[in-house]
């Protein structure tokens, strides 16, 4: 009985502290700048890609919403209103990746942000799936404790534990929880929906992608799909990662693995297939893998290192 | 234990259930159809439809494996006579800019445009409808309110590069016609024979949509 009280104090201890506060931090930075880089990056076209008389005109929109259920706030008929709320989309996002006010600013982040997804359906990728059904969960966690104006740009050396609000600690780290167990989900899920696709089977489903023209690489394809072992092994070792990663990423021993092997595959992504927004946005999510204290010994190790040196010199 | 200690203890087995309730939910609207979430159906779409409905599915259960392009022709009048432009290739243009670039603005353009295409095949079930079918398919797309999303997208983006390559016509209607080129199967890969003709599906015309203007030079003759 003692043992089991003992253990339900630890548990108590533990959960009274925020943990993984520092790559929260990278998270909000990460997925505020990827919103950022749409609102901004996309200025000049953006009548054309969510705008009443664009790509997916509000009349089309509001026939569809009894479908998808999924309302925005930039559906709107009036040029003028859509540029309007187009702009404060951006002070938003902007506000939210500098960190100010976040808890609160994140609420209008999140709806803005859904807005923008669901205005124009054909624009949804992947990535910005995973960061629709993330920035629900992200909104109880604590993701302005380090790196924003909120806490005075702090570094991660500049704080230590907080004891003083356990309900608050307890809130934030059953959202780390949820976060991480979406990601695991999604990975999971992506890696079971191959296991019964005939090209993944047969390990020829990368010759195919990259075979197209919508995603492929002329030069690298052709030098890719002549060898049918490279095509084989990198095939699998996909499905392989993905089957994997649902469980890698709770040990702290191989979560390094898990975040490793989700670098590797979307920076291939990005560069390969040209799906930029897409591989960041599923990249920043692996920062919430790591406690504090990885990040403060990876700093510390840069630190020694000649190219730390060399930087910080010039 | 203390009734502070209480209070924690209690919100922490509540935050539990709460995960515990949304997880299931979760994992049942992505599994397969069975048993438990066919009981559970209405439930589970209620809650996560739409917020939480995962699309994460990265080229699964089969990649894409096929070459998509979309081109319009415009029709206007001239006098009392009825004009139709050549056709206009309004998605390889895009497409080449965005490979020879490939940060660029136009990557979400090349999404949107693929995607609607790839609708039109997966959404409606032309490919597979007997002649009669896909012709009373047709008919019914002529007006636009009862077009699959995926052509009106099509056509107000192929209207907008009609714009922008013939701005001094007036348009009354615009045509779409989709192609579709399969990859050689990889075991013919190394056969230069292997690579299949287009396949040319050709909608009717509808009425050309009101449209704000599109960059001229993603339009090509």
């Amino acid at each position: 009985m003692e043992g089991l009280q003992a253990q339900l104090e630890r548990a108590k201890d533990y959960l009274s502290v925020e943990h993984h506060l520092f790559g929260c931090a990278l998270l909000r930075i990460g997925i505020g700048s990827v919103v950022v880089y749409y609102l901004t990056g996309h200025w000049a076209e953006r009548s054309f890609l969510w705008g009443p008389n664009g790509l997916y005109p509000y009349w089309l929109f509001a026939r569809e919403l009894s479908t998808t259920h999924a309302p925005s706030l930039l559906a709107v008929e009036s040029q003028g209103l859509f540029d309007a709320l187009y702009l404060a989309a951006l002070i938003v996002a902007v506000l939210y990746t500098i960190g100010w006010r976040t808890r609160l600013i994140g609420i209008p982040f999140a709806i803005f942000t859904w807005s923008l997804f669901m205005r124009n359906p054909f624009l949804l990728t992947g990535g910005d799936n995973l960061v629709q059904v993330e920035l629900p969960l992200m909104l109880f966690a604590n993701t302005s404790a380090f790196l924003s104006l909120d806490s005075g740009w702090r570094g991660p050396f500049e704080y230590s534990a907080d004891t003083s609000r356990p309900v608050s600690a307890l809130v934030h780290n059953a959202a780390l929880f949820a976060m991480m167990l979406q990601l695991a989900i999604a990975y999971g899920a992506a890696g079971l929906a191959k296991t019964a696709g005939y090209t993944w089977q047969h390990g020829t489903a990368i010759y195919y992608v990259l075979q197209t023209r919508e995603f492929g690489m002329s030069s690298l394809t052709s030098m890719l799909f002549r060898n049918d072992i490279i095509v084989a092994l990198l095939t699998y070792s996909v499905v392989a990662f993905e089957l994997s990663f649902p469980f890698l990423i709770w040990h702290r021993r191989t979560r390094w693995i898990a975040a490793a092997g989700a670098v590797a595959m979307h920076t291939a992504i990005a560069l390969v297939m040209r799906l930029v927004p897409f591989a960041v946005e599923a990249m920043v999510f692996e920062f919430i893998l790591f406690p504090d204290e990885s990040y403060r010994g990876l700093i510390a190790w840069g630190e020694n290192t000649r190219l730390f040196k060399w930087i910080i010199r010039v | 234990m203390n009734r502070r200690d209480a209070i924690w203890w209690a919100g922490a087995l509540a935050l539990g259930l709460a995960l515990a309730a949304h997880f299931s939910l979760i994992v049942l609207s992505i599994l397969p159809m069975n048993p438990l979430s066919y009981r559970c159906s209405r439930a589970i779409a209620a809650y996560v439809d739409p917020v939480f409905l995962q699309r994460w599915s990265l080229f699964a259960p089969d990649p894409i494996d096929a070459d998509n392009a979309a081109f319009a022709r415009g029709y206007y009048h001239d006098g009392a006579r009825e004009i139709v432009t050549p056709w206009v290739d309004f998605t390889d243009p895009v497409l080449e800019r965005v490979r020879a670039l490939p940060v660029t603005p136009l990557n979400l353009t090349v999404t949107a445009l693929s995607k609607a295409m790839g609708s039109i095949y997966t959404e409606t079930g032309i490919v597979a409808a007997t002649p009669a079918d896909r012709d009373a398919m047709l008919k019914r797309w002529e007006d636009p309110t009862q077009q699959p999303r995926g052509l009106v997208v099509l056509e107000t983006a192929g209207a907008a590069a009609l714009r922008a390559a013939y701005p001094q016509f007036k348009f009354e209607r615009v045509q779409i016609m989709l192609s579709i080129r399969s990859v050689p199967p990889f075991t013919k890969r190394f056969d230069p024979h292997a690579m299949q003709e287009p396949q040319y599906l050709t909608m009717d015309a509808a009425p050309f949509p009101n449209v704000i203007p599109w960059f001229s030079d993603n339009a090509q003759r």
